[in-house]
C-alpha cells in the first residue's frame, strides 16, 4: 500500500503527464504557498452518492478534486467524471481526464499499458475493443474483486483497470465541438434578434440561455460575463434574484468569494425576497443563498460568520445540488460552529436550533462530536473528529480549512477544560485531551501567550494554576504609567510650541547651501556619533 | 551705550568683514587695543575673520583658541546677544576645527560657558547647544552634558532670524546619543523621537539616522517599537520606513520572539548595520530580545529548570541562561529565585503591593511634576491671551473651526502645520509665515495642550478615586488581611501611613478642584 500510495502521489501532482521528474521539487514549493498536497488513504464514504447529490460542473469539480488527493478512489472518480462530462459539451475536460485516466493507469501498469498510453490513442479504440458503457459499469467490481487476492496489489490493479478505460471517443469529440459551435452561433444570432427587438425579458433570456451554454462548455469567464450582462435587462425583483443566483454560481466555480457576497447581499435587498418570504420558492431561494454566503465566508476564513449563514438553512428547502448538498451544509456549519460559537452559543444557535438540528441528522458522527463537546467529554469528541478528518479532506472547499478548525476546535476545548479550575492537573489533563504532557504544555503555553488562558504552569510538578490579578496593584501600576505618560506628552507639547514660535520647520529647497552643507555635516560626523554609541557593547 | 548703537555696529561690523580680511597681519594689534568688557563686538568680528583664515591645522590654532576662549570667558554677554548670529557661528567653527584636530574634550569648558553666554533665559535652546555636545561625543564624555540635557527647554535663541533647523535637530540627536551610551534608554528614547518629530516637509538625514537610532533603542527599552506621536510630520511617515528597511525587517523578526529569526535578519542586513554603525545598538537587540523571551516565560510558568528555559529561548545552555536570569532578577525586570541544587527557577509575582511610603512619595512626586508642567503651560497660555499681536479671539470663526476640527487627542497639530505650509508655500517661496497664521497655529496648539492636560489630569483624579474606594474596598473586604497588616507591621508605622494617606488625596482633590475652576472661568480666551 505505501508503494502504491507514493506512486499516485506523484502523478496526483504532477501537471505534465508525460513528466516524470517533476514531483520531486514540486511537494517543496507546494508546502510552502498551500498546505497541500496531501493523500487521502483510507476514505470512509461512498463516491457514487457523494457524486449524485451535486450536479453540472459542482459534480465534476468535486469528482476531479476527490481524484487528485485520493488514490484509492482515483480511478473511479474520474471514470464517473467522465461519464458525466459526457453529457455536457465540455470537450476539453473529457479530454483532460482521459488523459488522466490513461497516464494512471499506463504509469502504474506493466510495460503493456506504457505502451498504450505512448501510443496512438485512436488505434486502441480496437484493443479494447468492448462497449465503453459496459466497461464502466463493471470496472469497479472488477478492480475491487481482483486486487486483493494476487500478491502484488499496485501492480495487478492497474491491469484491469487499464483494461476497462473507455476508449478515447475521437467522434464524439467532434460531433460535440460543432455542436457547441453551432449552439452559440444560434444563440448569439438569437440575442441579436432580440436586442434589434429590444425585448427586454428576451433579450434576458437571452443572455442567461448564452451563460448557460458556456457554463456547459466550461467557460466559467464567459459564462460570468453573460449572466452578468442579463444584469440590465431584469425587470422584476425575482428575475434579479435569479439573475444573482446564476453570478453567484458561476462565482463559486471561479472561487471568486467577494464577488460572491456582494451578489448574496445584492439578491437579498430585493424586496421580494423579504416581503413574500413565506412562498416555498423564495425560501429555497433565502436557504440558497444562505448557503452561498457562508461557503464564501468560509473561504475567507470567516468561521463565525460562515456559521452564522449556514445555521439559517432550512433542511427543507435545502436544494441547492449546483453548490452544496444538506451533508455539506451540516458539516460546514457544524465545525465553523464548534470551532468558533462559544457555550453559551453553541447551545443556543446549533443544539436547540431545530432547523439545523434536521441536518445534523444527516451527519451522525458530527452531531455526536458536537453533543460531547457541549458535554464537555473531550476525549471522544476529538477522536470523533480525528476518524472524520479523511473525508473532511476530500471536500474541495473544506480542506484548506480543516487544520485551522481543528486546532480552533482543540483549543477551544483547552480553555473550555480549564475555565472552572484554579488549579488543574496536567497529566489528568493530557489523557482527558489524548495527548502527553509535553506536547499539552506547550499547546497551553501557545494560548497563554495568546492571552486566551489566564494561568500559569508549574513545570516542576506539572500543575497549573489559574492567575489572580491583583486589581490594586494593577491600578497603582497603571497610575504610575498613565503619569509618567502625561509628564512626557506635555513636555513634548511645551517643546513643539517653541519650535513653531521659533518657525523651525525642516525643509531643504529654501536654502540648497544650507542644507548642502547639512548633509556633508552629517557625513562628517557619521563616524564620531557611531563610534560612541559603538562603543558599548565593547565597555558591557 | 544706548542699544540702538550696538544695532547698528553689530550691522556695520557685518559689512566689514572683507575689509578685516584684507588686513589679515594688522589684526593682533588691533586685538590689543580693544577691551573684552567694552568692545565685545569688535573683538567677535575679529576673531571671525581670523578662525575663517587661520588654517586648521598650523600651529597658529593654539593661541587662537587661547584668545577665544579667553573671550568668551570675559566678554559682555548683552552685546553679545545683538551678534548672535556671528558669535554661534564663531562656536560652529571653533567645534569643526577642534574636531578636525581631534581634540574635542578642549572646548568642552568653553562652549558651556559660550551658550550661557548666549541664553537669555536657562531654558533656551542655542544653536551652541548642538556644538557642546558633539564635543563630549566625540571626548567620550557623557556626564558633562548631562545637567545640560536635564533643563527642559521652553524657549529658541532665534540668533537674528539665523537659526538653522539643524542644530535643533543636532542637539535631540547627539542628546538621544549621550543617553545611550549612558544607558538611559528612556530618556535617549524621547531625544530622538524629539528630533523626529520635528516639523518637517523635507528629509533630513539627521532625523533619519534619529529615526533609526529610536528603532532600535525602542526595541531595547520597551521591547516594541513605540509609536510615534500622531503630530509626525508626513515627510517621516511616508519616506522613512523605506529609507530605514533593514531595520524594519529587524523589529518584525524581534516581534516574532524568535532569536534565530532575529539573527538572520542581522546577519542579511550586518552591512547596512555596519554602515549606520549601530551594529552595537543591534547586537544590544539582541540581548534584549533574549531577555524579553524569559520575560515571557514567567507569564506563563512558576518553576522551570535552568536547562529547559535555555532551550526554549534558544540560548546556548543553562549558564548563559543562569546569567540572563541573575542579571534580570538585578535589575528588577522579573522576580526570581534560583534554586541552585536542582537547577529550578522559581517565578514570582511583583512583590511591591503599593502600601509603602515610598509609593506615595512615588505618586506624590509625580503629581507635583505634572502640576509644575501644568502652570507652565497655564503661563504660556496667558501670555499668549495678553499679547495683542494675538488674535485669538474664541469668536473667531477659523480658529473655532481648527479647534473643533481636533478631537481631543493632542495629537493632531498635522492640521495645523498643514495650515502653516499652505500659508507659507502661498508666500512665493519665502518661507516666512505670516506672523497672523503663525500665531494662530501656537495659540491653537496651546489651547490643544490644555484641554489634553485637563483629560489627563481628570483620568488621574478618577484613577486615584477608584485607587481609594479599591483600598477602602479591601480594607472592609478582607478584616483579615487588615488584621494581618495591623499584626505584622509595628504599630508605629501603621499611622503614619494613615494621615499621609489622607494628607495627600485631600492635598490633591482641593487642588484638582482649583484647577477646575481655572480652566472654566469663561473667556479667558
Amino acid at each position: 500500500m505505501p508503494l502504491n500510495a507514493s506512486v499516485s502521489f506523484l502523478q496526483s501532482s504532477a501537471v505534465e503527464p508525460m513528466q516524470v521528474d517533476a514531483p520531486v521539487d514540486e511537494p517543496m514549493e507546494n508546502n510552502e504557498e498551500v498546505e497541500q498536497p496531501f493523500v487521502v488513504e483510507n476514505p470512509s464514504f461512498d463516491l457514487e452518492t457523494y457524486a449524485n447529490s451535486y450536479t453540472g460542473y459542482a459534480r465534476l469539480v468535486r469528482l476531479l478534486y476527490i481524484a487528485d488527493h485520493c488514490p484509492s478512489l482515483r480511478i473511479d472518480a474520474l471514470k464517473m467524471a467522465l461519464v458525466n462530462v459526457q453529457t455536457t459539451f465540455n470537450v476539453l475536460s473529457y479530454q483532460q481526464i482521459h488523459r488522466k485516466l490513461v497516464d494512471i493507469t499506463g504509469a502504474s501498469g506493466a510495460g503493456v499499458s506504457a505502451a498504450d498510453s505512448s501510443g496512438d490513442r485512436s488505434c486502441r479504440v480496437g484493443p479494447s475493443g468492448e462497449n465503453p458503457n459496459d466497461g464502466e459499469a463493471l470496472m469497479p467490481d472488477v478492480a475491487l474483486a481482483a486486487a486483493p487476492p494476487r500478491a502484488p496489489p499496485d501492480v495487478v490493479a492497474a491491469n484491469p483497470d487499464a483494461a476497462s478505460i473507455p476508449p478515447y471517443d475521437a467522434a464524439w469529440v467532434e460531433t460535440r465541438t460543432k455542436k457547441a459551435a453551432l449552439k452559440l452561433e444560434k444563440l448569439d444570432t438569437d440575442l441579436k434578434n432580440y436586442k434589434s427587438n429590444s425585448i427586454k425579458e428576451s433579450i434576458r433570456r437571452g443572455h442567461d440561455d448564452l451563460g448557460d451554454h458556456y457554463l456547459d462548455c466550461g467557460d466559467l469567464t464567459n459564462a460570468m460575463k453573460c449572466y452578468s450582462r442579463a444584469r440590465d435587462y431584469c425587470t422584476t425583483g425575482k428575475h434579479v434574484i435569479n439573475m444573482c443566483l446564476n453570478v453567484i454560481k458561476v462565482a463559486v466555480y471561479l472561487q471568486n468569494w467577494s464577488h460572491v457576497l456582494s451578489y448574496v447581499n445584492k439578491a437579498e435587498s430585493t424586496p421580494e425576497l423579504s416581503e413574500v418570504g413565506r412562498k416555498e420558492s423564495m425560501a429555497v431561494t433565502q436557504t440558497q443563498l444562505r448557503c452561498a454566503a457562508g461557503l464564501a465566508e468560509l473561504c475567507t476564513k470567516k468561521y463565525k460568520a460562515a456559521a452564522k449563514h449556514f445555521l439559517q438553512a432550512s433542511l427543507d428547502h435545502c436544494d441547492f445540488p449546483e453548490l452544496l448538498s444538506a451533508n455539506n451544509v451540516a458539516i460546514y456549519g457544524g465545525l465553523c460552529a464548534l470551532a468558533s460559537f462559544n457555550r453559551q452559543e453553541l447551545k443556543r444557535h446549533t443544539i436547540s436550533n431545530s432547523g439545523f438540528k434536521l441536518f445534523l441528522e444527516m451527519e451522525p458522527q458530527l452531531r455526536d462530536v458536537i453533543l460531547q463537546f457541549y458535554e464537555s467529554r473531550y476525549d471522544g469528541c476529538l477522536k470523533k473528529l480525528e476518524e472524520l478528518k479523511n473525508s473532511l479532506l476530500l471536500d474541495m472547499y473544506l480542506a484548506p480549512h480543516v487544520r485551522t478548525l481543528y486546532t480552533q476546535i482543540r483549543n477551544r476545548a483547552l480553555i473550555q477544560y480549564f475555565s472552572p479550575y484554579t488549579s488543574a492537573d496536567m497529566k489528568c489533563m493530557a489523557t482527558a485531551f489524548n495527548t502527553t504532557v509535553k506536547d499539552l504544555e506547550d499547546e497551553i503555553i501557545q494560548l497563554i501567550l495568546d492571552g486566551q488562558i489566564q494561568a500559569r504552569i508549574d513545570s516542576h510538578n506539572k500543575v497549573l494554576y489559574a492567575r489572580a490579578v491583583d486589581q490594586r496593584s494593577a491600578t497603582f501600576e497603571k497610575v504610575l504609567e498613565v503619569g509618567r505618560e502625561n509628564l512626557k506628552t506635555t513636555k513634548a507639547l511645551i517643546l513643539r510650541t517653541a519650535l513653531s514660535r521659533a518657525q523651525i520647520c525642516v525643509k531643504s529647497p529654501m536654502r540648497e547651501m544650507a542644507s548642502g552643507m547639512m548633509n556633508q555635516n552629517i557625513d562628517g560626523i557619521g563616524p564620531t556619533q557611531s563610534n560612541s554609541i559603538n562603543s558599548i557593547p565593547r565597555n558591557s | 551705550m544706548i542699544s540702538g548703537n550696538l544695532k547698528q555696529l553689530t550691522e556695520y561690523l557685518g559689512k566689514s568683514a572683507d575689509l578685516l580680511s584684507k588686513h589679515q597681519l594688522q589684526l593682533d594689534s588691533v586685538l590689543q587695543t580693544l577691551d573684552l568688557q567694552q568692545h565685545s563686538l569688535g573683538i567677535l568680528a575679529i576673531l571671525l575673520v581670523k578662525f575663517n583664515s587661520v588654517a586648521v591645522t598650523s600651529d597658529a590654532f593654539e593661541p587662537l583658541f587661547v584668545q577665544f576662549h579667553e573671550f568668551i570667558l570675559g566678554c559682555n554677554g548683552e552685546q553679545i546677544r545683538f551678534a548672535a548670529d556671528s558669535f554661534a557661528e564663531l562656536c560652529h567653527l571653533c567645534t569643526e576645527a577642534l574636531t578636525e584636530r581631534r581634540k574635542p574634550a578642549m572646548g568642552i569648558p568653553a562652549m558651556k560657558e559660550a551658550l550661557i553666554k548666549l541664553q537669555s533665559k536657562e531654558s533656551q535652546l542655542t544653536s551652541i547647544h548642538s556644538d557642546l555636545l558633539r564635543l563630549c561625543l566625540l571626548a567620550r564624555n557623557s556626564t558633562a552634558p548631562l545637567h545640560l540635557l536635564e533643563i527642559d527647554i521652553d524657549d529658541i535663541n532665534r540668533e537674528n532670524g539665523q537659526m538653522d533647523p539643524k542644530y535643533v535637530l543636532l542637539y535631540y540627536y547627539y542628546g538621544g546619543m549621550i543617553y545611550a551610551t549612558r544607558k538611559n534608554w528612556e530618556n535617549a528614547l524621547f531625544m530622538l523621537s524629539m528630533c523626529i518629530t520635528t516639523p518637517a516637509m523635507a528629509v533630513s538625514h539627521i532625523m533619519l539616522e534619529a529615526y533609526k537610532k529610536h528603532m532600535l533603542i525602542s526595541l531595547i527599552h520597551m521591547k516594541k517599537i513605540v509609536p510615534l506621536p500622531k503630530y509626525t510630520s508626513g515627510v517621516v511617515n511616508r519616506f522613512f520606513k523605506h529609507l530605514a528597511l533593514p531595520y524594519h525587517d529587524l523589529a518584525t523578526a524581534f516581534s516574532h520572539n524568535d532569536s534565530i529569526e532575529f539573527e538572520q535578519v542581522m546577519a542579511r542586513h550586518s552591512d547596512a548595520f555596519v554602515r549606520d554603525q549601530n551594529m552595537g545598538l543591534v547586537k544590544q537587540c539582541l540581548s534584549s530580545l533574549h531577555r524579553k523571551n524569559i520575560q515571557r516565560l514567567t507569564m506563563t510558568f512558576m518553576t522551570l529548570s535552568l536547562e529547559d528555559m535555555a532551550n526554549r529561548v534558544k540560548l546556548s545552555g543553562p549558564q548563559e541562561a543562569e546569567r540572563y536570569v541573575l542579571e534580570m532578577i538585578e535589575d528588577g525586570d522579573i522576580y526570581a529565585t534560583i534554586h541552585p541544587d536542582d537547577g529550578m527557577v522559581e517565578f514570582q509575582t511583583n512583590p511591591e503591593n503599593y502600601e509603602s511610603m515610598s509609593v506615595l512619595e512615588q505618586l506624590k512626586a509625580a503629581m507635583e511634576a505634572s502640576m509644575h508642567l501644568e502652570n507652565k503651560v497655564q503661563k504660556m497660555s496667558d501670555e499668549l491671551s495678553v499679547n495683542p499681536d494675538v488674535k485669538c479671539d474664541m469668536a473667531d470663526s477659523e480658529l473655532k473651526r481648527a479647534l473643533t476640527s481636533f478631537d481631543d487627542d493632542f495629537g493632531n497639530h498635522r492640521e495645523t502645520s498643514k495650515n502653516r505650509v499652505s500659508t507659507s508655500s502661498a508666500g512665493k517661496g519665502t518661507v516666512r509665515v505670516p506672523r497672523q497664521a503663525q500665531r494662530k497655529a501656537i495659540c491653537s496648539l496651546v489651547e490643544d495642550l490644555r484641554k489634553s492636560r485637563e483629560k489627563e489630569e481628570k483620568k488621574k483624579k478618577l484613577a486615584h478615586k477608584r485607587l481609594k474606594a479599591l483600598d477602602r474596598g479591601i480594607r472592609v473586604l478582607k478584616p483579615d488581611f487588615v488584621a494581618k497588616v495591623i499584626s505584622t507591621e509595628p504599630p508605629t508605622k501603621q499611622p503614619s501611613i494613615k494621615p499621609k494617606e489622607r494628607g495627600t488625596s485631600t492635598f490633591t482633590d482641593e487642588d484638582f478642584e482649583k484647577f477646575e475652576e481655572e480652566y472654566f472661568v469663561p473667556g479667558k480666551f
